[in-house]
């Protein structure tokens, strides 16, 4: 699951060198202002998790998104 | 002030938000009015703030085409031959097109613009539509005449309404039927809540100050959809109607 979470967390921002669950994400070279609608976008279509802005402010790495995710389908 | 004096008008998206005060704001005029949506349960909310308890309900999926037959079935059964027509019932997906899905960018036009099609298509057909000609209002965005980003799917099924209103009312003129379409700005209701929540609050703060008049209010709507279905606009057809406290002329 894990795994899985990390690789389409790559592929929704177009990561080659893929990511770590450590990673802040907003240090990515790629990270943008649409970045956060498209990992919105992600996480509600694969995991059915919305997550609104005031939580996702709050959020640093992409371990942090991981266990929100789990947190919320748990 | 005029008066709709027994028209009898369907409302889609009545259970919630623009379709609501709509709702409401007909059955002040003294309408009949059928509502749908999915939710029976906010559907009676409304009803129980709409003037007279002579309206009905029909709780309704809208995605469900095959069902439209039996459903105006009922309702000209239970109402008589219509009088208007207004398709609130919408969803708005903020989508980077990197995140759109087929699927979704396909239900969110299944229900703004399919829909509509078929709303239409039944009716105006001869057993559900007053012989005398009717009102069709479809309700578009200012989201089709000004881009965004992450919009393109939603902007796209409000276009397309907007240039299906223009061959419509040409379609239906003959028979006295007028249609148009609605295209408001940004409106407090659950569906800009939701949306809302999403953003981050600069951007919030952005949309809200692009409005000259500031944002608008649900019964805003209302009041020119109530117009366009009443027989002071008989001389209105195939137009999108812009209501967006100045949110398109600004710059
Ligand atoms: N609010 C704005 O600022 C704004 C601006 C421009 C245009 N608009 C347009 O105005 C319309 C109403 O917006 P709103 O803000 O009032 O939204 P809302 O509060 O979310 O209401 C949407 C309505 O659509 C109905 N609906 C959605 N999917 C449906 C389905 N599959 N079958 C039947 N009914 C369905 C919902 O009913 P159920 O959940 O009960 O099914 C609800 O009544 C939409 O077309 C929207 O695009 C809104």
């Amino acid at each position: 699951m894990e795994e899985l979470f990390l690789k389409r967390f790559a592929e929704a921002l177009e990561k080659e060198v893929g990511v770590k669950m450590e990673d802040d994400f907003r240090e990515y070279e790629e990270w943008d202002s649409l970045s956060l609608l498209v990992i919105l976008s992600m996480v509600d279509d694969e995991y059915g998790v919305n997550i609104d802005a005031n939580h996702f402010a709050g959020m640093k790495t992409v371990k942090d998104i991981f266990e929100f995710i789990i947190k919320k389908s748990a | 002030m005029y008066d709709l004096d027994g028209k009898k008008i369907l409302v889609t998206g009545a259970s919630s938000g623009l379709g609501r005060a709509a709702a409401i704001k007909l059955s002040a005029l003294n309408a009949k009015v059928c509502l749908i949506g999915r939710d029976e349960t906010r559907l009676k909310e409304t009803l129980s703030l709409m003037k007279n308890k002579n309206h009905f309900i029909l709780p309704a999926d809208l995605k469900n085409f095959e069902e439209y037959e039996e459903s105006f079935k009922r309702i000209t059964m239970e109402m008589g031959k219509l009088d208007g027509l207004v398709h609130f019932a919408g969803i708005h997906k903020i989508l980077p097109l990197k995140a759109m899905k087929v699927d979704s960018l396909k239900e969110m036009l299944d229900v703004n613009l399919l829909a509509f099609f078929e709303l239409v298509k039944h009716f105006t057909k001869k057993n559900n539509v007053n012989d005398a000609g009717a009102s069709i209002v479809g309700i578009s965005s200012v989201a089709s005449l000004r881009g965004a980003s992450a919009l393109s799917g939603y902007g796209c099924s409000k276009a397309a309404l907007d240039g299906a209103v223009r061959s419509l009312a040409c379609e239906y003129a003959s028979k006295n039927i007028r249609i148009n379409s609605v295209a408001p700005g940004f409106v407090k209701t659950p569906l800009n809540d939701n949306t809302m929540k999403t953003l981050p609050q600069e951007a919030v703060d952005k949309i809200i100050n692009a409005h000259p008049l500031g944002i608008g209010t649900p019964e805003d709507v209302a009041n020119l959809v109530a117009f366009l279905l009443s027989s002071e606009a008989k001389w209105i057809t195939g137009s999108t109607i812009i209501i967006d406290g100045g949110f398109s002329i600004a710059s």
